[in-house]
Order: structure tokens, then C-alpha cells, then sequence
């Protein structure tokens, strides 16, 4: 009778054995980045081990690259918004500028907004802002987006039910 | 990133934002005031789902306007299209809604007395005993027949402990302290508690802080025990009151009172602010210090202001 030699490969510890190299060498042809390319093949394991159960797997690398993609794109998605929070914060002039303290939980906020109201039109994010973060009443965001007041209402709604609910 | 809002219904969800837009477009009618109150009370999880709404707004209102919209309007990359593809395959699984301020935030929610910002809240308990809550600020009350237990969860509160045979045990995030009838003060900080004695005691494993003094109370006991100053439990009576203090200090203060963002230039913030202040219109307090000191207000939104030195 024969026993497979090494631990299953559907076993989380041994998807990270065999694979994990090979996984780490998948992200850093995509990152050019040998440092990022460990960090986020680390976040891959990291995603499957939260996972409520680990799949039965045919295809093992096909399966990690689907799910080193979304990593990816959760990489860049930040790297986009980074860029621009500290693009802005640059110019903002001193006195406006928050507190190195607050700086983080600003970003880490941001970053949580941005997720969830992810495929939302631009003006819906930009209406939802308006009225949340800058506290405009309806009139001045129908005034500022060039839209009606219902239009403004439906934006809201839709932008909270994601913002508060995830919805 | 497990939040109490996993617990809501969609249906809830759905009326609770549904009274957060009525809101905020305008003041409700009267018919429309007694609608929202009785989907409020009808069930406790509307209460809970109405107050996860205000948590996150407290949240989204601490940005930074500039910031937020450079931000969420940034425009995808070439990478991240490509990476997008993949993401709507996938589908967002597994996402929540926003989340609450990093610290604590259930038992705040279920507290017994909460008071939001800007308001205080005055309760009389069992016993003769009173229970004010400044700002912000959140409190479970545990009454039987063995003792009395009141649980500071956030914030500050100020308790007026009448004669009676049974210990009122305070406790704080730190510890337990026994408070015997007197007037007491005490305000959450970070890793302590800030205890003022008005009269009676309050005990901490056999030590005592006496009426007139007040102490940071921490696991280790009592530390920086100094006498009350004329600002200690001034809120009780909705003032503010400042004596030669800092203006950084003063409106880091004058904050916990406002939504959103109120700080200064470093280049004021050793100006002296003294006199008493009104805390019910803080917008007024804001006036005065234009008139009272070389300084301006500026706001950039309605809930982020700055004071800046004034350019004559």
C-alpha cells in the first residue's frame, strides 16, 4: 500500500511548503519587488489560514494565484490611495495639517472607506463626502455636483448602506 | 475587523439609513420626530443600529476634508485595472461595514446611560444616589441587594453618593473604587483615570483620597496627587473654566465637546486662555477667544476648525 509521501497538499501547511517559493517568485515577476513579493505571499497564507475552510484542491497553484491576485490588487489599490493622501497632505498648509498621530488613523480610515464604497460612481463618493465629512447640507451638494436634491438623497443612501452596513 | 454591525438585518439597515438621510436633510416634522422615536424604541436592535450610525459618522467627521477627497477620487492605475478584473470575479466576500473606533466599542453601545457629544445626561439612581455623564460618555449601573456598582466605560462622570449602608464600588478601566457618600468626579484617560474628591472619600485598597484633592488613579494606585483646580467638575455646571491654561490645552478640551476636528497652529498653542466659558455654544466660545487673544478661527468645514495667528 502506498502512502503519499509528503503531508497532503490540501493541508494548509502543506500548500505553504510546497508552494510557497514558487508563490513568492509568481508575485515578484508581477512586483519587481523581492521584499513586497514576500510580504504579500505572506498575506496570501495569511487569507487562506482566516478562511473558514481550505478547499480541496485539483489545482493548488491556480487556486493560490486567485487568490495572490486579490492580494495584489488590495496591494495596489493602496499604493494608489498612499500616494495620493501624502500627495495631498503636502499641500496642505501647516496649520491644516493633522498630527502625525491622528495622520495614521486618517489613513487606515480612509483606507477602510475606500473598500467599501469601492465601485461606486466618483460623485457618489464625492457627494457621500461632502455631506458626512464636511457636514454640507443637501442644497449646497445638489449646488456643488449640478444635480437635483433627490438625486443627492439617492447618492446618500446608497453610499451609506455600503459606508455603514456593507450593504 | 468584526463589527456589531454583522449583527444587523438588511431590513434595519435599510430604515436606519433611511432616518439618517430624513435627518440630515432638515429639521423632522413633528409627525416624522414621533415616526423616528417609535422605530427607535420599537425594537433594540433599531437603538443599536441607529448608534452604530453615529459611531462611524463621530469617525468620518475626524477626517481631513483635503485628505478624504484627494483620497477616494484618486483614479485607478494601469495595475490595479488589471488586478480589478479579478476583483469582481471574486466578488467582495467577507466585507463589513465600517468599523468603530479602535477601542472597546460594544460595551459603549450596550452601556446603561450614554450621553452624546455636546450633551450631558443627569440619571437619579436607586438609593439617593445621582449620575451625571459629561460628553461622550458611557456608564453601567449594577444595583442589588449585596452592593452597588457603577462601571465607567467612556468618558467622565460625576456622581453625588448620598448616606446609605451599602458600598458603591466605581470601577474604571484600571480598578475598583470604593466611594463613600460625597461628591465625586472622574474622567477616563488612556491607561488611567482622573479622580476628584469634592467631599466624602474614595478608597483604594485602604488608601484614601480626601475631599479637596485629586489623583490619577491607575493598577498602581493613586499617583500626582494635587488639589482640586477651579476647571474640576466645572462641566456639571456646563462650564468650562480656565485659569492661565495653555490654548492647545484649552481647545483640546473645548473639542471633546464639538463633532469633528478642533486644534491650533503650534505657533498659538502657548497662548493663555483664563475665564469661564459657557459650554452649551461652543461657536460663541470660539468668538471670544478672536476678541481675547491676537488669533483667528478658521474653518475649513463645519466640523474641522483650526485657530491660527492672527495676521494684522
Amino acid at each position: 500500500v502506498f502512502t503519499v509521501p509528503s503531508a497532503p497538499s490540501s493541508s494548509l501547511e502543506g500548500l505553504y511548503h510546497a508552494h510557497h517559493n514558487w508563490l513568492t517568485g509568481w508575485l515578484r515577476q508581477r512586483l519587481g519587488c523581492p521584499d513586497n513579493a514576500a510580504d504579500l505571499a505572506q498575506d496570501t497564507f495569511m487569507r487562506l489560514l482566516q478562511a473558514r475552510e481550505t478547499p480541496v484542491l485539483n489545482e493548488p497553484r491556480a487556486f493560490l494565484t486567485t487568490v495572490a491576485k486579490r492580494v495584489l490588487f488590495n496591494h495596489y489599490r493602496r499604493q494608489d490611495l498612499e500616494r495620493a493622501y501624502y500627495q495631498a497632505l503636502a499641500q496642505l498648509p501647516e496649520e491644516l495639517a493633522p498630527s502625525e498621530e491622528h495622520r495614521a488613523i486618517i489613513l487606515q480610515t480612509l483606507l477602510e472607506l475606500d473598500r467599501l464604497l469601492d465601485g461606486l460612481a466618483p460623485r457618489v463618493k464625492r457627494a457621500f463626502l461632502l455631506a458626512q465629512v464636511d457636514g454640507l447640507s443637501y442644497g449646497e451638494i445638489a449646488a456643488q455636483l449640478n444635480i437635483s436634491l433627490a438625486t443627492v438623497k439617492r447618492y446618500l443612501n446608497k453610499a451609506a448602506m455600503r459606508c455603514y452596513f456593507a450593504l | 475587523v468584526s463589527g456589531v454591525h454583522q449583527e444587523f438585518s438588511p431590513r434595519v439597515a435599510e430604515q436606519a439609513v433611511h432616518w439618517l438621510i430624513e435627518m440630515q436633510g432638515g429639521a423632522l416634522d413633528p409627525r416624522q420626530q414621533q415616526a423616528m422615536q417609535h422605530w427607535l424604541q420599537a425594537h433594540e436592535e433599531h437603538r443599536r443600529a441607529w448608534e452604530h450610525i453615529q459611531r462611524v459618522n463621530q469617525r468620518l467627521r475626524g477626517l481631513s476634508s483635503p485628505l478624504a477627497h484627494a483620497a477616494l477620487q484618486v483614479p485607478r492605475s494601469a495595475s490595479r485595472r488589471r488586478a480589478l478584473k479579478t476583483w469582481l470575479i471574486l466578488g467582495v466576500g467577507g466585507a463589513a461595514g465600517l468599523t468603530l473606533q479602535q477601542h472597546n466599542p460594544l460595551p459603549t453601545l450596550l452601556a446603561d446611560y450614554r450621553s452624546p457629544v455636546g450633551e450631558r445626561r443627569r440619571q437619579s439612581l436607586d438609593d439617593g444616589i445621582v449620575l451625571q455623564l459629561n460628553t461622550r460618555s458611557a456608564a453601567d449601573v449594577r444595583f442589588d441587594g449585596q452592593q452597588r456598582v457603577v462601571r465607567l466605560l467612556e468618558g467622565e462622570l460625576a456622581l453625588d453618593v448620598a448616606r446609605d449602608a451599602r458600598p458603591l464600588l466605581l470601577r474604571t478601566a484600571e480598578g475598583a473604587l470604593q466611594l463613600d457618600s460625597g461628591r465625586f468626579n472622574v474622567r477616563e484617560f488612556e491607561g488611567f483615570s482622573l479622580v476628584s474628591v469634592f467631599s466624602g472619600k474614595a478608597s483604594f485598597l485602604g488608601q484614601a483620597l480626601l475631599p479637596g484633592q485629586r489623583a490619577r488613579f491607575s493598577t498602581n494606585g493613586w499617583q500626582a496627587i494635587a488639589p482640586l483646580d477651579s476647571n474640576s467638575g466645572a462641566w456639571v455646571d456646563g462650564m468650562l473654566v480656565a485659569s492661565q491654561m495653555r490654548l492647545g490645552d484649552f481647545l483640546a478640551e473645548l473639542g471633546r465637546y464639538r463633532q469633528g476636528q478642533l486644534g491650533c497652529s503650534e505657533r498659538v498653542a502657548d497662548l493663555r486662555v483664563s475665564g469661564s466659558y459657557p459650554l452649551d455654544d461652543s461657536e460663541r466660545i470660539l468668538q471670544m477667544l478672536e476678541v481675547a487673544l491676537p488669533v483667528k478661527v478658521r474653518r475649513f468645514t463645519r466640523y474641522w476648525v483650526t485657530v491660527e495667528p492672527r495676521v494684522s
